[in-house]
């Protein structure tokens, strides 16, 4: 059995040295105008000359409503260019790594508090906003949202392009469009959060209409030589929600329509969820998608156990890991993981020396 | 565990406090141009400020444009390099630790290839490559070894420069913000050069005698301490030994630590070696864990100084075990911290402390408190 996790891998266009992705993860640390920070480069450009092989920001707002707190990162407007450039910019080294950025709309769930100010909901008068979601049903215990109508649809559609077009001037190599987690993609396609009865509704082709929509738009858009893919919830977790079945059929359109890659995570859409967590317990979501949808798929959740993620690629379970809050708690995780797989991996000059099972690694 | 491990108690050393007992080594990045700070060092040193560390060391810093090692070390010898060493300075305390600074003069081992390039003497290829060269200088006229360039001998008017750039760069340290200054007495460097008798064959009061070969690092000292703020700490780095017959002793360190202490020093930094031809350190010697401890051991017990252990000091365990024998009073960590920045962090959970992530900083100890909740109810429906 020959170890994956630090083999080379292609991923669209782009050809990453090895096969560990940071996850998107939101930092809340923007100070309420969508712009990037010093946390921000330093969060990030740290994790550039880690050795993971792609570092996707967190879920950026495309949109001012379509923040999930007023702290979230934001590319609805030219002056978000700059910060994130910085960050891109840092990261183009010698062995640093490829960034990627999640454009994301909150949907239903926008305005809230930053989770350690409580995660509550914000309406208008507390600093929040009016939401949007995919039909006037709310997230249970939050206020209806307003649903889009055919103008308003377009309009949203030609903020994703403006933010795909912002995130080309700032360089990034890769796109992920945030279909899951119970945000806005993610309430058209769930039966739970849809109950249009417009194209954009019913079954689970007018579900899937506008996510699609948007993916083929950013698909023509998006430069040949860099990489668009999509992070989906691959179950509810609900009966008589989005099941696993219907994001193979999802992943199929996906793919006929260009997709790189599908990142398999799942739930958000009803606080009713059951799920049993435990190591690697998205895995089967990410093996039942690759293999029925013949798409390479990205596994994410609980997989910081090295030996672990290696053995989810070998067993043909998912083509890339993407690591979360195991890159939190250790920024280093991709070096530690290489140690404890016996693998060599790039390391960059100034960190080549600082551990024996670094040395003599090729440069 | 109820009790705090020592590492992390706090430490006092004049008007600074430390918050724990963990330091991070400096180590030299060799990525500066023209001795200027960039994003390089501020991402490098504010992620290790927030990796929990207490204090964070600066790497070697010239007080002179020549007294840099290579062509990519920092320096603050002259006045516009202030205000990137303040963004450094600043961020650093933004994330929680204080900010110390290693000044120094490379002497006969300047100019020399950056540490990826080989740690040797520059070659043609790399001045082809756009380093630059130049002559270094030095106690006496004696190449570092074989291969290397030989130094100038620094005239008194040298010496006096010299102890001028010293305290000039001190200035800039102190107008950059930061806590304490480190002296870079060790490694074969300049001040080095002039303790260990394998490189000042001086016959002048600056040579021959210990008491002479200590003459300059003790009036740098002497120096520093006298402008610097009263609350301000003042270490020096030493070599306890050069590991070569006939040269710098642990004997000699004590007489010299006894010394340095008089003059106001407050705490030394116990690391070995740099005349050896192989490494900046001691690479070329069978090194163990903890090597160095017994240094900062017997200079705190017999010189009666606080001290700071360093050297191949890898896991949380070990460090406590170091400071529960009192076998010294801060804890340096170099390579290890490199490879893991959240080396102090990670020490704590380690040693059981802040098992709920509340020492983190907040866009991560949120999501962690939540994973470590998950997983202790791994299996559970959430």
């Amino acid at each position: 059995m020959t170890d994956l996790l630090f083999e080379p891998v292609s991923l669209g266009a782009l050809e990453l040295p090895n096969r560990v992705v940071v996850s998107p993860m939101a930092q809340y640390s923007s100070e309420g105008d969508g712009k990037a920070t010093d946390w921000h480069l330093m969060h990030y450009g740290n994790l550039s000359v880690g050795g993971a092989a792609l570092v996707i920001l967190e879920a950026t707002a495309v949109l001012p409503e379509g923040r999930v707190s007023p702290r979230c990162l934001g590319i609805w407007d030219d002056a978000h260019i700059e910060g994130l450039k910085r960050i891109v910019d840092f990261a183009r080294r010698p062995k640093g790594a490829m960034m990627g950025i999640q454009l994301a709309h909150a949907g239903r769930k926008a305005s809230v508090a930053p989770p350690w100010q409580g995660g509550d909901a914000l309406l208008p008068s507390d600093g929040g906003w009016d939401i949007w979601g995919a039909s006037d049903c709310p997230f249970p215990g939050r206020v209806a949202p307003i649903m889009p109508d055919e103008d308003d649809l377009e309009n949203i559609a030609q903020a994703y392009l403006a933010a795909l077009r912002r995130a080309k001037l700032a360089g990034f190599d890769l796109i992920e469009l945030h279909c899951a987690h119970g945000y806005f993609l993610n309430n058209f396609l769930s039966p739970l959060s849809n109950t249009r009865n417009d194209k954009w509704g019913g079954n689970i082709e007018g579900r899937m209409r506008y996510p699609l929509e948007i993916f083929r738009r950013l698909r023509a858009a998006w430069p040949k030589d860099r990489a668009l893919g999509v992070r989906i919830s691959g179950t509810d977790w609900v009966e008589g929600g989005w099941t696993v079945e219907d994001s193979v059929i999802f992943a199929r359109a996906l793919k006929a329509a260009g997709c790189d890659y599908v990142a398999l995570s799942s739930g958000g859409s009803s606080p009713d969820q059951t799920i049993t967590v435990g190591p690697g317990y998205q895995v089967p979501l990410s093996a039942k998608v690759k293999r029925e949808a013949d798409i390479p798929t990205i596994a994410v959740g609980m997989l910081s156990e090295p030996e672990l993620a290696n053995n989810v690629l070998v067993q043909g379970d998912a083509d890339l890991i993407a690591i979360g809050r195991g890159m939190l708690f250790n920024p280093r995780w991709a070096w530690h993981a290489c140690q404890t797989l016996e693998g060599t991996m790039r390391v960059i000059d100034q960190y080549l020396r600082c551990h024996p099972s670094m040395r003599n690694l090729p440069r | 565990m109820s009790t705090i491990p020592h590492v992390f108690t706090p430490f006092q050393m004049r008007d600074l406090e430390l918050k724990n007992r963990i330091v991070m080594s400096p180590m030299a990045m060799y990525i500066s141009d023209e001795g200027e700070v960039n994003d390089f060092h501020r991402l490098h040193y504010h992620k290790i400020a927030m990796g929990g560390a207490s204090l964070v060391m600066v790497e070697q810093t010239a007080v002179h444009r020549e007294g840099r090692i290579t062509n990519g070390c920092l320096g603050l010898w002259h006045d516009g390099q202030i205000p990137g060493m303040k963004t450094l300075v600043d961020g650093v305390k933004a994330n929680g630790a204080r900010a110390g600074i290693q000044i120094s003069h490379g002497g006969r081992k300047a100019s020399a290839q950056r540490a990826w390039q080989g740690n040797g003497p520059l070659t043609e290829d790399d001045i082809a490559r756009g380093e630059e060269s130049w002559q270094p200088e030095g106690p006496s006229n004696f190449p570092f070894a074989e291969g290397w360039p030989t130094p100038r001998q620094m005239t008194l008017e040298d010496i006096a420069r010299l102890r001028k750039q010293f305290s000039d760069t001190a200035r800039r340290a102190i107008m950059a913000g930061f806590d304490l200054i480190e002296i870079h007495m060790a490694h074969g460097y300049l001040l080095q050069s002039f303790l260990t008798p394998l490189a000042n064959h001086r016959t002048d009061q600056y040579g021959g005698t210990l008491e002479n070969r200590m003459r300059l690092p003790l009036e740098i000292a002497e120096d520093l301490r006298a402008l610097m703020p009263e609350g301000m700490p003042l270490l020096a780095r030493l070599s306890c030994t050069d590991w070569i017959e006939g040269g710098w002793t642990m004997e000699d360190s004590l007489v010299l630590a006894r010394k340095l202490k008089a003059r106001g020093l407050d705490l030394v930094d116990c690391s070995s070696g740099g005349n050896l031809v192989r490494g900046a350190t001691n690479s070329s010697l069978a090194r163990g864990p903890g090597y160095q401890v017994p240094f900062a051991d017997q200079i705190r017990s017999e010189a009666k100084i606080p001290t700071m252990a360093v050297g191949m000091i890898h896991t949380g365990t070990q460090a406590e075990a170091i400071l529960a024998e009192g076998k010294a009073d801060l804890v340096a960590i170099g390579r290890r911290i490199l490879y893991d920045p959240f080396w102090t962090l990670h020490a704590a959970q380690e040693l059981g402390h802040d098992l709920s992530f509340e020492n983190w900083p907040q866009p991560y100890g949120w999501w962690l408190e939540k994973w470590a909740r998950s997983i202790r109810a791994e299996g559970d429906s959430v």
